[in-house]
């Protein structure tokens, strides 16, 4: 659990509210992201699929 | 042979362009799909949520999970793909370039050559002992035209100079002239689908991209103090990662917490978990009573 005081990470992915998650690949890179409240499940499925 | 060669030729330019033209409205489709996870969308969607708040129907948890339904703006990788090709490769720039000249060449080659009649020399266009047609008797045509040359032999010099100051047929230099267009057209074709195919003639938008941008440069403190994570080790993680963002003071986040605790658990070796969090109001800030800020940040994951 991190705590972004500067908002670097959340400027950084252009993230404009919360809740919101990114699924980033091993690679580190970005395959899918949620904005506000979202499905667990969905996220896993999707984490499995990579 | 030759209208067939210039048929295969017509095809495919027009196969060309029609698969230019569908690359390019799926672009467009896949740019209208991510347009849906803007921010103005959020805005628009909290404040029918606020005005659903404030009609006393609902409370805070309702309102999450109505939200969670205006949250479908997700962008989907497979949408990011023509034809199981990646746009964003710029390999695919370089091979497709390189087959749009070699397929030019190979055009120039084969409709630009001469035709294949025996080379003639001075004496033989004159008709007195050069070789003849291998194939067949002469044409009637071109029997006229060894007598033609024939007269002018007898004529002089100065009748052979009014025959080589003729113009050319237009036909011939209409012909000509086609053959000559087709392989700057290809090339042109094959350079216009290579600049579709790897964005270069469209508008990218961050999410629209296939794989998004690799993590940043940038180092987040520890809740608990220990230090910072830098999320440039999640350049080369062992399974995907899930960046969750949050803020202390906002309801939803608070409400998704133990879901998002309970996925890191489950998922086990399969995905991370990362969560984040942020001291600053985004799309919540509308219909969500803040309390004190930073005041519940051990509530959260």
């Amino acid at each position: 659990v991190l705590f972004d005081e500067p908002m670097a990470a959340w400027g950084a992915y252009a993230i404009p509210g919360q809740p919101a998650a990114v699924l980033l690949d091993r690679s580190g890179h970005e395959r899918r992201r949620w904005l506000c409240a979202f499905d667990t499940a969905e996220v896993l499925d999707a984490a499995r699929g990579l | 042979v030759s209208r067939l060669r210039w048929t295969l030729v017509a095809l495919l330019v027009a196969s060309t362009a029609l698969f230019a033209v569908g690359v390019t409205a799926e672009r467009s489709d896949s740019d209208t799909h991510v347009d849906v996870t803007t921010p103005q969308a959020e805005a628009t969607g909290t404040e029918q949520e606020g005005a659903h708040d404030e009609s006393g129907e609902s409370g805070e948890t309702e309102a999450g999970e109505a939200h969670s339904e205006t949250a479908s703006g997700e962008t989907d990788p497979e949408d990011e793909r023509v034809l199981g090709v990646d746009l964003e490769s710029t390999p695919l720039l370089v091979l497709a370039v390189l087959a749009g000249l070699g397929l030019a060449g190979l055009t120039a080659t084969r409709l630009g050559a001469p035709a294949r009649l025996p080379a003639r020399s001075n004496g033989d266009r004159a008709g007195l002992g050069g070789p003849r047609c291998p194939r067949g008797r002469p044409s009637v045509r071109r029997v006229a035209h060894r007598r033609s040359v024939a007269r002018d032999q007898r004529r002089g010099p100065a009748s052979r100079r009014r025959r080589r100051q003729r113009p050319p047929r237009p036909a011939n230099r209409g012909a000509g002239a086609m053959k000559r267009l087709i392989a700057p057209l290809i090339l042109l074709a094959a350079v216009g689908i290579a600049l579709v195919l790897t964005n270069g003639g469209g508008r990218v938008t961050g999410d629209a991209q296939t794989a998004g941008p690799v993590v940043p440069a940038v180092s987040v403190a520890r809740l608990d103090g220990d230090g910072a994570f830098a999320l440039g080790e999640l350049a080369s993680a062992k399974s995907p990662t899930l960046l969750w963002f949050w803020a202390p003071w906002c309801e939803v986040c608070n409400h998704e917490a133990p879901a998002i605790e309970r996925l890191a658990a489950d998922a086990g070796g399969e995905l991370a978990v990362v969560a984040i969090g942020g001291p600053r109001p985004g799309c919540q800030r509308s219909r969500v009573r803040r309390p004190a800020p930073a005041a519940q940040p051990d509530r959260v994951v």
